[in-house]
């Protein structure tokens, strides 16, 4: 938030708050609904009826590839002319957003598919209907979704929600009874973002130079960067003019140059057209043009997506199924496709948590009166979940030991905390278990809860479990365990590119001259490990993963809380309602304290087995 | 797991190191690819701040292989530079190396990064093209070697590097630089620690480099 910083400003809040209504398409009594997933497509006969009595409508979903999937699926029962249907993500080509926001407005698109590319600004007063699909995430979010629709004063929002998975029945209910109580989640603006002020520095030093003290007290001025100290303003300083703070590492480096004016300015203009080239790009990896053979751009889709197709495959895009017909450079030329059968890329980036303060309303509403239309529905999945292992409450903290094939063991833990808060607990309790007995544990998370699934057989017990749910002696821990579960690693392919590190990817192909510049930013990271272990830029990115990534605070928060409850430690015989949806995620992390040749050996006993 | 692994091939037995690194015992030959020695200092010279320190450290990995190896050649399978700039901070490094290895015979089969090796004054032997010796030949890039004469009964393997490969293993996280068999020809891993690599769909043979550790890995494809 680049905003002045004014402590005693005072506050002006809108005087009434908007009435909002939250709607569940309900499953019908008897159906059977899936425990785990993300799609929710089963849903389309109800979403499409409704869409059919509305003016016009916005379908929210969570991720672009459900929005590419959820177009398609529309696309194929849609009864009206075809470009009454519209997509809007962010990786899409800014034309064709601008012409889906357009058509909106002037009412020639009846529905749109969106992420929350569409959350935020324009109004289009004539939406009369808002769908939500899957998880809401957070009281604010699902609030600044409905107040799309009907967005006219005095009317209320309103906003019908679509369950992909049937515990998120009680997400729903658990955000209405928030919504009417009040409670709606704060939002946290970044702070000393370190990569963004070398960029913007860099950026002043091209567009005519800058002077240090001035640009300090400048950047001071604002809320992100009002606690910038000395050492760290003279670290971004000596990174962008030497390339860090130990001099003699870095022998004829100059990208911002001090002249005897004591202006900050560049000189090279390769350092020039790198750096505009650079600016001001969403961080995402290697991002590949979608482009037909002649004309349009589409948008961009992820290298790692394309580099797996062969030319004359299929996949789906901007709302349409593309034939691959090559790539050159960083641009993928595409033709129309009549097979509606094709692969949907996904791209990278975290997903969303559950806040906090919604998945404590979760809690509570599992365990709670079943009061709400959702909860009636949800009655039966409560019931096997009690009497397979236990339901949740607020008074309690629930774990599951299920064994897994194969010898090791799978230990569920709900915090219902959110997956942010989750990865850090994860990764952890792997670190705090495995210094009990040497041990290599992979992980995976949901906004329920995490699951640790040990490699070596490890009991478990009450008092085990208190020791590694401790808040004492967090930091340390933690810090560890980012190191060895590599999180850090991570969040540097952002923090490298913003600041500069990395290669644009460039329109029209990487030159020749540019090519022998490439290294990914894994491989950056470990060489600034290695031979400068104190540089501003890895302090970063251990600092984003402290606070932006594990959101520390709430970490601590969460430890105390769970501190506090009574241990409910169930040993079910099979996968629970609970547990199955945790089970089926891919795994988020690996964290080992063994010793590196007993893992060597044991993959190698693996491979022995698999081929014999 | 071993650090060392003996396979044999073209009759001969060859000793794969962890360190990515091969050894022919018979004649007393080392062999690398792709060092890309001066890599951080074309980073930097483009105003992408990287720390010196990458070419210390390689060589330093080399002086140790030679010194348990007890070789008296060292033929690197192109790539030994990455650019050509005569004022960089890695000529310190090799000078140094040179001066403790006098006695060693360096061989550089030209890769397409070394441009600028024969100006450089490295006092190695610079080789171009492919190279047959014995039941070998050695080049830069796979596919560079005159095939054996079809017919003729006789079977040629070429060692080469160039693409550097690497290889996942399941049960570990990450990838790995590895030795590869494609064919008739046995690809090196990139020598140098900043290098990143090309994961391989199709091979004979792997033997994926973990750290200190060697691990057969089998056939893909």
């Amino acid at each position: 938030m680049l905003l002045p910083l004014a402590r005693d400003a005072p506050i002006v809040r809108a005087a009434r708050q908007r009435r909002v209504a939250l709607r569940t398409l309900l499953p019908e009594a008897g159906e059977r609904f899936p425990w785990a997933g993300h799609l929710g497509l089963s849903q389309l006969g109800r979403v499409m009826k409704l869409i059919a009595q509305a003016r016009s409508a916005i379908v929210f979903t969570n991720t672009r590839a459900q929005a590419e999937l959820w177009h398609r699926a529309l696309a194929s029962i849609w009864l009206e002319a075809p470009e009454t249907l519209a997509l809007h993500h962010g990786s899409l080509d800014a034309s064709l957003r601008a012409a889906a926001e357009q058509g909106l407005r002037d009412g020639s698109v009846r529905c749109v598919v969106a992420t929350s590319s569409l959350d935020l600004g324009v109004d289009f007063p004539s939406v009369d209907l808002v769908l939500q699909i899957g998880s809401p995430k957070g009281m604010a979010r699902l609030l600044q979704r409905a107040g799309r629709a009907n967005h006219r004063p005095g009317a209320p929002g309103a906003v019908h929600c679509v369950p992909t998975h049937v515990l998120e029945l009680a997400e729903y209910a658990a955000a209405r009874h928030a919504i009417a109580q009040g409670h709606i989640e704060a939002r946290r603006a970044p702070r000393l973002s370190l990569d963004v002020l070398a960029q913007h520095c860099v950026t002043l030093a091209l567009g005519g130079g800058f002077r240090a003290n001035e640009l300090l007290d400048e950047v001071r001025g604002t809320h992100a960067f009002a606690d910038l100290s000395e050492v760290q303003w003279a670290a971004v300083l000596a990174f962008i003019e030497r390339g860090g703070q130990a001099l003699e590492n870095y022998p004829d480096f100059h990208r911002v140059v001090l002249d005897e004016q004591g202006l900050y300015t560049v000189a090279d203009r390769r350092v020039a057209l790198r750096h505009r080239l650079s600016i001001g790009t969403i961080t995402a990896d290697g991002a590949v043009q979608v482009r037909f053979l002649r004309g349009a751009s589409l948008g961009s889709v992820e290298e790692g997506f394309i580099s797996r197709l062969r030319p004359r495959d299929r996949f789906q895009f901007a709302g349409r199924t593309l034939e691959l017909v090559a790539v050159d450079g960083m641009t993928a030329y595409v033709r129309k496709a009549s097979s509606p059968s094709a692969s949907v890329p996904r791209w990278q980036g975290g997903r969303m948590p559950l806040s906090t303060e919604l998945g404590m309303a979760v809690e509570a509403a599992l365990a709670g009166p079943r009061d709400a239309p959702e909860m009636r529905a949800l009655a039966p999945l409560l019931d096997l979940q009690a009497s397979a292992s236990a339901l949740p409450t607020s008074e309690t903290l629930l774990v599951e030991a299920v064994p897994a094939r194969g010898g090791g063991g799978l230990l569920f833990v709900y915090p219902f905390a959110g997956r942010a808060v989750h990865e850090g607990m994860a990764a952890l309790c792997a670190l705090r278990w495995g210094r009990a007995s040497p041990n290599t544990f992979l992980y995976a998370v949901n906004d329920y809860g995490f699951v640790l699934q040990a490699q070596r057989r490890a009991p478990v017990d009450e008092a085990l479990l208190r020791q590694l749910l401790t808040p004492d002696g967090l930091m340390d821990a933690l810090r560890e365990a980012m190191n060895l579960s590599e999180m850090a690693r991570r969040q540097f392919r952002d923090i490298a590119r913003v600041a500069g590190l990395l290669m644009p990817s460039l329109p029209g192909g990487t030159p020749r001259s540019l090519r022998q510049l490439q290294a990914s930013s894994g491989l950056l990271f470990d060489v600034l490990r290695r031979h400068d272990p104190s540089h501003v830029l890895l302090a970063q990115a251990e600092r984003e993963v402290f606070e932006a990534q594990l959101d520390v605070q709430a970490l601590a928060a969460t430890l105390r809380r769970c501190a506090a409850r009574r241990l409910v430690l169930q040993a079910p015989l099979t996968l629970t309602p609970l547990s199955f949806p945790l089970w089926a995620e891919t795994v988020r992390g690996e964290l080992s304290t063994e010793d590196w040749s007993a893992r060597v050996r044991r993959a190698a006993e693996q491979l022995q087995h698999r081929h014999a | 797991m071993p650090e060392t692994l003996d396979i044999t091939l073209a009759g001969e037995t060859l000793a794969l190191h962890a360190d990515r690194a091969l050894h022919w015992p018979a004649r007393g030959r080392l062999f690398v690819a792709d060092v890309h020695l001066g890599k951080d200092d074309a980073f930097r010279a483009a105003g992408i701040a990287l720390p010196t320190g990458g070419a210390r450290h390689d060589l330093e990995r080399l002086a140790a292989l030679i010194a348990t190896t007890g070789a008296h050649e060292l033929w690197v399978l192109g790539d030994l530079l990455h650019g050509a700039r005569p004022d960089a901070r890695w000529r310190d490094d090799w000078r140094r190396f040179r001066a403790r290895h006098a006695q060693l015979r360096i061989v550089l089969v030209e890769g397409n990064h070394d441009r600028s090796a024969a100006r450089a004054e490295l006092d190695i032997t610079l080789l171009k093209g492919c190279v047959v010796d014995g039941p070998f030949a050695f080049a830069h890039a796979p596919s560079m070697a005159p095939a054996a004469r079809p017919g003729s009964g006789e079977s040629r393997l070429t060692l080469c590097g160039h693409v550097h490969p690497v290889v996942r293993v399941p049960g570990l996280r990450g990838r790995f630089p590895a030795f590869v068999q494609v064919d008739d020809q046995l690809v090196l891993p990139a020598f140098s620690a900043f290098t990143g690599g090309w994961p391989i769909q199709r091979a004979q043979a792997r033997y994926g480099c973990l750290n200190g550790h060697l691990l057969d890995l089998g056939p893909v494809g």
